[in-house]
C-alpha cells in the first residue's frame, strides 16, 4: 500500500555526500520530510528517497548540513504524467477519441424488439422507423412518450409500448392486447341451418326447436333447429298459444361425402443448370446499401437468386447494423422432363387429403377411397371420402318475416 | 542532597521525587526495545554517527550508542526514530 502512494505521489532519489551525512538526516527529520529507502554507501555517502513534493527543499537542507545533493532519479506517476506535457497530438487524440466514445455510444446502432407474439417484428420495426427510432439516429432525440403514443395508434393489436435508449441499443418492449372472446348474441332470433348436406347421425338441441331427427337426409341451407318456438297451452287446455322467437343452438352431426378430384400433367419442364454463376457482394449499413460490382445488368435468360445476409454480431451477442450481402446468380435452363407418375400420385393423394381435412371442420373423416385415371399424359387422382362432422351454423332471422 | 545538581539532573531528580514521568518533565529520552531486532526511540536529538553495525543517537542529557550488525535506520522524524538490525550492545554516555 505504501508503496502504491509513493508511486502515485512521485518520489526521488537523492544521494548526499558530504562529511556528516548524518546532520542531513537530523535536518530532514526536523523539518518533516519523510524518507524512506536509506541505503549508506560509505561514511561519507547515503542515497535515500523522499517525496516529490519534499524534493525542492532538500538541497538547501544539505547545503546547511555541508553536503551535497545530487538527484540520481524519479518516479512515479507525477513525472510519467509530465512527460505527455508538452506532447499536444497525443493528449488531443486522447480528449478526441474521449469524446468519440461519449459521443458516439449515445447513436442508437441496434433497435430490439422483444414481447411481440402474434404482430411481427417487421411491421413494429417500420412503424419505428417512420417514428425516427432505427439505426444511426441519436439516441437522446428520441422521444419515448411521443413514439408510444403514435405506435399504439398505428398499431391497435398493441396494448402497451416502451422503448429504453439504453446506450447505442433502442430496446423496445411490446405487449399485445388480449382479444376479446367470440361472445354468443343470444338476444338476437336465430336459426340452425344445415350447411352441408348429408345424414343426420346425432342431433343435440339446446335452444328452439328440432325440425329434424337422427336418419333424415338434409340438404345445404335446410332448416335443422328453428328459432320460431311455439308455446303451449297448459295440458288441460291442449293447442299453442304463441311463439316466441330464440336464439337457436345446437349442434347437428351428419355423415357427409366428399368427391375431390386433381390432376397434373406428366409432361413437365425441369432446370438444367448451365454452370455459370455470378457472385455478388455488397455492404448494407443501416438503410444504404454499397454494392462492390459494377454494371447491375443480368445477361442470363433465366436464373436462380439466392441471397445470403451475414449480420456483424459483437462478442457480447449485440447486432451491429452492418452487414455483408452476397448474392449469387445461378443460370439454368428448361429442359422438358418426365414426372415419375407414383411421385405424382403420392404428392396429389397428399394435397387431396389436406383439402379433404381442411373441408371437414369438426368432425373426423370416416373412410377414404382413391381412383387414379391417366389420359393424354394428365394423371386424375379422385378422393372419395366419408365424414361425419358439424353442420348447423346460425343464421338470424327476422322474426316479422317469419310471423308472416 | 549536598551534591551539586546540574539543571536537566535537578528535574530528573525531581521527576523522580514527586513521581512524575522523567521525559516528559525532564525531556528524556524514552526507549523502546523489540527484542534484538528493533529500537524505538522518542524525544531523540539527532543521530551522531551512523554505520551498519554502529550507530550513536543524541538523547539529550544522555547519548545512545548501538552496536550491531546491518543496522538500519528505518524512519526518522523530528521526536521518533526506529533502527531495525542486530544489536548486540547498548550503551549509554553522560
Amino acid at each position: 500500500m505504501q508503496r502504491i502512494i509513493h508511486m502515485l505521489r512521485g518520489k526521488v532519489r537523492l544521494e548526499i555526500e558530504g562529511a556528516f551525512p548524518e546532520r542531513f538526516l537530523n535536518l530532514l527529520a526536523q523539518h518533516g520530510v519523510a524518507f524512506w529507502g536509506l541505503e549508506w554507501r560509505s561514511p561519507l555517502c547515503l542515497r535515500l528517497y523522499v517525496a516529490r513534493a519534499d524534493a525542492k527543499g532538500t538541497a538547501a537542507l544539505a547545503e546547511r548540513a555541508m553536503c551535497t545533493s545530487r538527484v540520481l532519479g524519479r518516479q512515479g506517476l507525477p513525472f510519467l504524467l509530465a512527460r505527455f506535457r508538452r506532447r499536444y497530438a497525443l493528449i488531443f487524440g486522447l480528449l478526441l477519441s474521449l469524446a468519440a466514445v461519449l459521443v458516439l455510444s449515445r447513436f442508437v446502432l441496434e433497435v430490439t424488439i422483444e414481447g411481440n407474439e402474434t404482430v411481427p417484428s417487421a411491421q413494429i420495426r417500420a412503424v419505428l422507423s417512420e417514428l425516427g427510432v432505427r439505426p444511426f439516429v441519436w439516441g437522446p432525440s428520441i422521444d419515448s412518450g411521443q413514439v408510444e403514443q403514435e405506435l399504439l395508434l398505428r398499431i391497435p393489436e398493441l396494448g402497451w409500448f416502451a422503448v429504453n435508449v439504453n446506450g447505442c441499443r433502442a430496446e423496445v418492449s411490446v405487449r399485445e392486447r388480449e382479444k376479446k372472446p367470440d361472445l354468443i348474441d343470444e338476444k338476437t332470433p336465430a336459426n340452425v341451418v344445415a350447411e352441408k348436406g348429408g345424414i343426420v347421425t346425432r342431433l343435440e338441441v339446446l335452444e328452439g326447436a328440432a325440425q329434424i331427427e337422427r336418419g333424415d337426409t338434409v340438404a345445404p341451407g335446410d332448416l335443422l333447429i328453428s328459432g320460431v318456438d311455439d308455446l303451449e297451452a297448459p295440458p288441460a287446455q291442449g293447442g299453442i298459444v304463441g311463439v316466441r322467437y330464440v336464439h337457436a343452438m345446437g349442434r347437428v352431426y351428419a355423415r357427409t361425402w366428399y368427391t375431390l378430384s386433381a390432376a397434373t400433367p406428366l409432361d413437365a419442364f425441369g432446370k438444367s443448370y448451365t454452370g455459370a454463376e455470378r457472385t455478388r457482394r455488397s455492404l448494407i449499413l443501416g438503410n444504404k446499401q454499397i454494392n462492390f460490382y459494377l454494371g447491375a445488368g443480368i445477361s442470363y435468360g433465366k436464373y436462380d437468386k439466392i441471397e445470403k445476409t451475414k449480420t456483424l454480431v459483437l462478442p457480447g451477442g449485440m447486432t451491429l447494423p452492418v452487414s455483408l450481402l452476397e448474392t449469387t446468380l445461378t443460370e439454368y435452363e428448361t429442359v422438358p422432363a418426365q414426372v415419375a407418375r407414383a411421385s405424382a400420385e403420392a404428392y396429389l393423394r397428399r394435397a387431396l387429403e389436406e383439402e379433404l381435412r381442411a373441408r371437414v371442420g369438426e368432425g373426423e373423416i370416416l373412410r377414404m377411397s382413391v381412383t387414379v385415371s391417366e389420359q393424354d399424359g394428365v394423371l386424375t387422382v379422385t378422393l372419395l371420402g366419408e365424414c361425419e362432422e358439424q353442420i348447423g351454423a346460425a343464421r338470424a332471422l327476422v322474426p316479422e318475416e317469419e310471423a308472416s | 542532597m549536598g551534591e551539586k545538581r546540574t539543571g536537566g539532573a535537578l528535574l530528573v531528580w525531581a521527576a523522580e521525587l514527586l513521581d512524575l514521568p522523567a521525559d516528559v518533565v525532564a525531556g528524556l529520552p524514552r526507549i523502546t526495545l523489540t527484542g534484538s531486532r528493533a529500537l524505538l526511540m522518542e524525544n531523540h536529538r539527532g543521530i551522531l554517527s551512523y554505520s551498519d553495525r554502529e550507530i550513536e543517537v543524541n538523547g539529550g542529557p544522555v547519548t545512545v550508542r548501538l552496536e550491531g550488525d546491518g543496522l538500519v535506520l528505518r524512519a526518522m522524524n523530528a521526536g521518533e526514530l526506529l533502527i531495525t538490525g542486530e544489536i548486540f550492545k547498548l550503551e549509554f554516555r553522560h
